[in-house]
C-alpha cells in the first residue's frame, strides 16, 4: 500500500517545488505518476497470479478484485494531467500548483477509498473525493452554467449518502464491525421488516447515484459538460467505478438475503435507463454531453449486471468497468482536442475533420468502436458476459438489453460519421495541427485496453 | 473605551462563564450567566453605533429574560424539590422550563430569531465573541441537567438544524449567515445531548475551532457582506484558496474536521435506535451547506471582476494577527485523523 | 390584620398595573416605587421584618437611581400621564384580569396562614438575623467578594453604556 501512497503523497511537495515552468511540472507530475502506476501494475500482475488476499493491515487491503481499480486511477490521473496542458499554460504557477495538488489529493482519495478494507473508511473516502472534484469542475470549468452543475453533483451526491452513512452506522450497530475482513463471516442478518428494506436502500441508493442510475443521472451530464478535460475523464474514467465498486462490496458482504427481491425494479430502472439514455444520445449535438449520456447507458448495464448477482455478472460488470473507464476517457480526450481547436463542444461546427486531423480520426475511429463494444476489444467481452447473465435471470431482459447495443452502436457512428467524415466547412480549414502529445495521450488510453484482450484473465477478477 | 475598562469586561466574561462552569447551585449558575451578560453589553455597544446599541439592546432583553425564566425554574425546583442542586434537579416541570430558558440564551430554534438580528449588529469581534465564548455558560448547564422528556430535546435539536439551515438560504449578509449556522451547529450539540454529554463537548470545541477561523478570516478580509467576500481575492489570495475548506469544515463535509461531531453524533442517535432522526438531521445538513457553498462560490470558485486599482491590496500587509487565524484554520480543517484521540479528551 | 394583607396585596396589584401601562418614565417610576412599599408590607405580614426592612432599603436605593435616571433620560416637558386615552382602559383591564384570576383562584380561607418567612422558624438559640450575617461574613466571603465585583461591574457598565453627551447608546436609540 504504501508503495504507491507514499509517492502519491509527495507529488503535493514536488507540485510545490518544482521549478517556474509548466512544461517541467507537468512532465515531471506525470512521469512521476506513471512510475507509481508501473509499480501498481506489477503488484496487479502477482495479484492476478495468486488471487489471494495480501498485504493486508486492518484498514487497507488488495483485494483480488481491488487492483485494477487502483491502477486505473493511477494510470488515468497522469494521463489527466497531460491532458489539461493546453488550458493549464495560461494560468500562472501557483494556479497550476493548486491544480496538480489537487488532483494529487484526488488521487491519494482514490486510493485510500478502493483499498479500504473499513466500510467506514470507505465512506469517508468516497465523501472526501467530492471536494477535489467539485474543485475542478467549479473553478476550472469554462461556462458560468459550471456553478450550477457544481451544485446539481455535490447535492446529488450527498443527499444519497448521508444515508448511506446512517445505513452503515447501523449495520454497525448490529453487527459489531464495519471491517470487510470480518464482516463476511459474520451471521447473515435477518431482514424481514419494512425498515430494512428501507435500510437495504439507504446502502444502495448511494451508489446507484453515483453510478448514476437512470432517474437520478441529471447531475452526470451538467458536470461532464461543464468540467474541464481532466474533471470529465476522472469523472467518467475513475468516479462512476466508485459507485460499482461501492455497490459490489456492499451486495455481496451485507445485502445479500434481501437483494434477491429487492434488487428488481432497480434492474428494470438501470435496463430501461439504458434504452432511454441512448436515445438520448442519438440526438445530442452536444459532444461532451453524447459521451455523458453513453456513459450513463453503459453504467446502466453495469448495475444491471452487479445486481443479478451470478459471478458472470460481477465479473462483466468489472471489466466493462474497467474497458469504459479507459474508452470514455479517451473519448473526452478526443472531444477536449476538438474543443481547443474549434471552441465549441456543439457537433455541427465540428464536422469532416478527417481531411485537416487524419491521425486523430484514427484515434475516433478506435475510440468509436470501443464504445459500441466491437468484436475484439474488452468492451464487448463485459457487455456479453452482462447480457447473458441478465438473459439467465429473466429472458425478457434481452429486449431492453438488445435494444440498448443496437442504439450504443447507432450513436456511437453517429458521433464518429458527424465529426471525422464528411466534406470539410469552410470555417475549420486553419485548424492547429495535433500535437504529439495528444498522441501520446490517446495512445496511453487506448493501447492499454487492446492490449487487455490478449490476457482478459487480468480483468475479469472472479471468473478464473 | 480605555484599556481598563475593557480589561474589567473581559475579566468578568470570564469571571461569568467560569462561575457558572462552577457551580452546583442554580442562584450561583444565574449569577454567572448575569454577570456575562452585563459585561458583553458594554463590549457590544461600544463603538456607539445606533445598530450597535440597538444589537445590545435586544441581546439584552433576550438574555435577561432568559435568565430571568432560568431563575424562576430554580425556585421552583427549589419550591418542589426542596434543593437548589443543579445536579439533582429532578423534576419535569422547572428542567423542561431550564431547557427552554437555555434553548433561548443560546438561540436554538424556535427560540433563535434574534441572534441574526444581533449578530448583523456587532462588529465581527464582538461576533466571534458572542458565537463561541457565550454559548459555554448556558451549554455547560444544559451538559448537567437530565432532560425530562427527550423528545423535547430533539424537537429543539431537529428544529434547529432545520431553522439554522432554512434561515441562511435566503441570505446575503455573512455575519446573519453565521448567525443561522451558529443555530444550526447548536441544534447537532442539543439532539445528542442527553445521550452523550461528551459528545456534545466534542462538537462544541470543533464548532469553536471552525467558526473561530471563519470570523477571523472574514475579520481579515472586513468582509460583512457575499459581495465583499467575492473581491476578497484581491486582499488575500492564499487565504482566499485555503477559507472554502474551512467554510466546508463547518458544514461538515468528509475529509474536514467539521465532520467528526456529525459523525458520533449519528453514530450516537443510530445506537439510541433513532436511525430516522439522524438521517433527517443529516439531511438538514445539506440546508447549510447550501449557503456555505455559495460562500464558497463567491469567494473562491468564481474570480469576481475586479478593476485593475483594486487587485494590488495582497502586497499590503496586514494589521491583524495571522498567526491565531493559520492554527485555526489548520485546526478547521485537518483533525479528522485524530477523532480517536479528540474522543479520548472529551470522554475524561 | 387580614385587611392590611389585603390592602398590601391590593395595592401591589395596582402599583404593577401602573408600570405596565406604559406611562412616562416618572410614573412609572413612582408605580415601581409603590410596588417595593406594598411588597414589603406583604413580606413583614408574614413575619419577615428584617428582610422586608433590608429589602426596603434597598428598593428605596434603586428606585432612587431608577428614578434619577428615566428623569434625566427621559426630559420630558410634558409627561403622559393617566389623562391619555387608553391608559385609563389598559388600567382597567389589567386590574379586571388580576381580579377575574384572584377571585377564581383564591378560596374562602385558603393560601394565606400557610407559610410564613424563614426568620422565626426552628428551635435556633440565636436569632437568625445575625446568624445569617455571619453566615454571610463567613462561608459566603466569597460571595460578598462577588457581589462587590459585580455592583463595580455594574458601575463600569452603566457608566459605559450612558457615556457621551450626544452619542450615548441609550439616547441614540430613541
Amino acid at each position: 500500500m504504501v508503495k504507491f501512497l507514499f509517492p502519491t503523497l509527495m507529488l503535493h511537495i514536488h507540485a510545490d517545488l518544482t521549478n517556474y515552468r509548466l512544461m517541467t511540472l507537468i512532465t515531471q507530475s506525470s512521469g512521476h505518476r506513471l512510475m507509481i502506476a508501473m509499480i501498481n501494475v506489477h503488484l496487479t500482475l502477482k495479484m492476478a497470479q495468486w488471487l489471494d488476499e495480501q498485504h493486508l493491515n486492518p484498514y487497507m487491503a488488495q483485494t483480488p478484485y481491488l487492483p485494477h481499480f487502483v491502477l486505473l486511477t493511477c494510470w488515468l490521473l497522469p494521463l489527466m494531467i497531460i491532458s489539461s496542458q493546453h488550458h493549464m499554460a495560461t494560468e500562472p504557477i501557483n494556479r497550476q500548483r493548486t491544480y496538480i495538488m489537487l488532483l494529487t489529493s484526488l488521487q491519494f482519495f482514490l486510493i485510500l477509498a478502493f483499498s479500504a478494507t473499513e466500510l467506514i473508511m470507505f465512506y469517508l473516502m468516497f465523501e472526501a473525493t467530492l471536494l477535489p472534484t467539485l474543485m475542478i469542475i467549479t473553478r476550472w470549468g469554462n461556462q458560468a452554467e459550471r456553478l450550477n452543475a457544481g451544485m446539481y453533483f455535490l447535492f446529488y451526491t450527498l443527499a444519497s449518502s448521508l444515508p448511506l452513512l446512517v445505513a452503515l452506522l447501523l449495520l454497525q450497530n448490529t453487527t459489531g464491525t464495519l471491517s470487510l475482513l470480518t464482516l463476511q463471516y459474520s451471521n447473515p442478518l435477518n431482514l424481514s421488516t419494512y425498515a430494512d428494506k428501507l435500510w437495504w436502500a439507504g446502502c444502495l441508493i448511494a451508489f446507484l447515484v453515483k453510478m448514476p442510475l437512470y432517474g437520478a443521472h441529471l447531475w452526470l451530464p451538467k458536470a461532464h459538460v461543464e468540467a474541464p478535460v481532466a474533471g470529465s475523464m476522472i469523472l467518467a474514467a475513475v468516479l462512476l467505478k466508485l459507485g460499482g465498486y461501492g455497490m459490489m462490496r456492499m451486495i455481496l458482504l451485507v445485502l445479500e438475503p434481501l437483494s434477491k427481491e429487492l434488487s428488481y425494479p432497480f434492474i428494470v430502472f438501470a435496463l430501461w435507463g439504458v434504452v432511454m439514455t441512448g436515445l438520448i444520445c442519438l440526438r445530442q449535438t452536444d459532444l461532451k454531453s453524447l459521451i455523458a449520456y453513453s456513459s450513463v447507458s453503459h453504467m446502466g448495464l453495469v448495475v444491471g449486471g452487479i445486481l443479478v448477482q451470478t459471478p458472470w455478472g460481477f465479473a462483466g460488470a468489472l471489466i466493462l468497468m474497467i474497458a469504459h473507464g479507459l474508452t470514455s476517457s479517451a473519448l473526452f480526450c478526443l472531444a477536449n482536442t476538438n474543443y481547443e481547436r474549434i471552441h465549441s463542444r456543439n457537433i455541427l461546427l465540428a464536422r469532416g475533420l478527417q481531411m485537416v486531423l487524419p491521425l486523430m480520426t484514427t484515434w475516433w475511429f478506435i475510440a468509436s468502436l470501443a464504445n459500441l463494444a466491437l468484436p475484439p476489444l474488452p468492451n464487448l467481452m463485459g457487455e456479453l458476459m452482462i447480457l447473458t447473465s441478465l438473459i439467465n435471470w429473466s429472458p425478457w431482459t434481452l429486449a431492453l438489453t438488445g435494444a440498448g447495443v443496437l442504439i450504443t452502436a447507432s450513436y456511437s457512428l453517429y458521433m464518429f460519421l458527424m465529426t471525422q467524415r464528411g466534406p470539410l466547412p469552410t470555417h475549420l480549414i486553419a485548424l492547429d495541427p495535433s500535437h504529439s502529445r495528444e498522441h501520446l495521450l490517446m495512445a496511453l488510453h487506448l493501447l492499454p485496453l487492446l492490449l487487455l484482450i490478449f490476457k482478459p484473465h487480468l480483468i475479469w477478477g472472479w471468473v478464473s | 473605551m480605555s484599556p481598563y475598562i475593557l480589561a474589567i469586561l473581559l475579566f468578568s466574561l470570564g469571571l461569568g462563564t467560569t462561575i457558572t462552569f462552577s457551580s452546583t447551585h442554580w442562584l450561583l449558575a444565574w449569577v454567572g450567566l448575569e454577570i456575562n451578560t452585563l459585561a458583553m453589553l458594554p463590549l457590544m455597544a461600544q463603538n456607539h453605533h445606533p445598530r450597535a446599541v440597538e444589537a445590545a439592546t435586544k441581546y439584552f432583553l433576550i438574555q435577561a429574560s432568559g435568565a430571568a425564566v432560568l431563575l424562576f425554574a430554580g425556585v421552583i425546583n427549589a419550591w418542589l424539590t426542596g434543593q437548589w442542586d443543579i445536579h439533582q434537579a429532578a423534576h419535569p416541570l422547572p428542567i423542561a422550563i431550564i431547557t427552554l430558558a437555555l434553548s433561548l440564551k443560546l438561540g436554538l430554534a424556535p427560540l433563535h430569531s434574534w441572534l441574526p438580528e444581533v449578530f448583523q449588529g456587532l462588529n465581527l469581534t464582538t461576533n466571534l465573541i458572542l458565537a463561541t465564548w457565550q454559548k459555554l455558560a448556558p451549554l455547560a448547564l444544559m451538559l448537567q441537567i437530565q432532560p425530562p422528556h427527550s423528545s423535547l430535546l430533539i424537537f429543539l435539536g431537529l428544529m434547529s438544524t432545520l431553522g439554522g439551515g432554512w434561515g441562511g438560504l435566503n441570505q446575503t449578509q455573512l455575519r446573519k449567515i453565521l448567525a443561522y449556522s451558529s443555530t444550526a451547529q447548536l441544534g447537532w450539540m442539543i439532539l445528542v445531548v442527553q445521550f452523550s454529554p461528551s459528545l456534545t463537548t466534542l462538537a462544541i470545541l470543533v464548532y469553536v475551532v471552525t467558526t473561530s477561523a471563519t470570523f477571523l478570516t472574514l475579520k481579515l478580509n472586513k468582509a460583512t457582506n457575499i459581495n465583499m467576500l467575492a473581491i476578497s481575492w484581491a486582499k488575500a489570495p492564499a487565504l482566499m484558496a485555503l477559507t472554502p475548506l474551512v467554510l466546508l469544515s463547518l458544514a461538515g463535509l468528509p475529509p474536514m474536521t467539521g465532520f467528526m461531531p456529525k459523525w458520533l453524533i449519528l453514530q450516537e442517535l443510530s445506537k439510541q435506535g433513532l436511525p430516522a432522526t439522524a438521517t433527517i438531521t443529516a439531511l438538514t445538513a445539506l440546508l447549510s451547506l447550501y449557503y456555505y457553498l455559495r460562500l464558497t462560490y463567491a469567494m473562491t470558485l468564481t474570480m469576481f471582476p475586479n478593476n485593475i486599482t483594486s487587485t494590488p491590496p495582497w502586497r499590503l500587509p496586514s494589521a491583524q494577527l495571522t498567526l491565531p487565524l493559520a492554527i485555526l484554520a489548520l485546526a478547521a480543517i485537518s483533525l479528522l485523523p485524530l477523532t480517536p484521540a479528540a474522543m479520548a479528551l472529551v470522554a475524561l | 390584620m387580614a385587611y392590611f394583607v389585603y390592602l398590601f396585596m391590593v395595592g401591589l396589584v395596582l402599583g404593577m398595573a401602573v408600570v405596565a401601562v406604559n406611562l412616562s418614565p416618572y410614573f412609572a417610576a413612582f408605580g415601581l416605587v409603590v410596588v417595593a412599599g406594598m411588597g414589603c408590607g406583604v413580606i413583614i405580614s408574614f413575619g419577615g421584618s428584617f428582610l422586608s426592612l433590608v429589602l426596603f432599603l434597598i428598593y428605596l436605593g434603586g428606585m432612587l437611581v431608577v428614578f434619577a435616571y428615566s428623569a434625566a433620560l427621559a426630559a420630558e416637558p410634558f409627561p403622559e400621564s393617566f389623562g391619555t386615552t387608553g391608559a385609563v382602559l389598559y388600567f382597567m383591564g389589567l386590574v379586571g384580569v388580576v381580579g377575574v384570576f384572584a377571585i377564581l383562584y383564591i378560596e374562602e380561607g385558603s393560601g394565606l396562614g400557610g407559610c410564613s418567612s424563614d426568620e422565626v422558624m426552628g428551635m435556633s438559640s440565636c436569632v437568625t438575623e445575625y446568624d445569617g450575617m455571619s453566615q454571610m461574613y463567613g462561608p459566603g466571603g466569597f460571595l460578598l467578594v462577588l457581589c462587590a465585583w459585580v455592583l463595580l461591574l455594574t458601575l463600569f457598565v452603566v457608566l459605559e453604556m450612558t457615556r457621551g453627551s450626544s452619542r450615548g447608546p441609550l439616547r441614540s436609540v430613541k
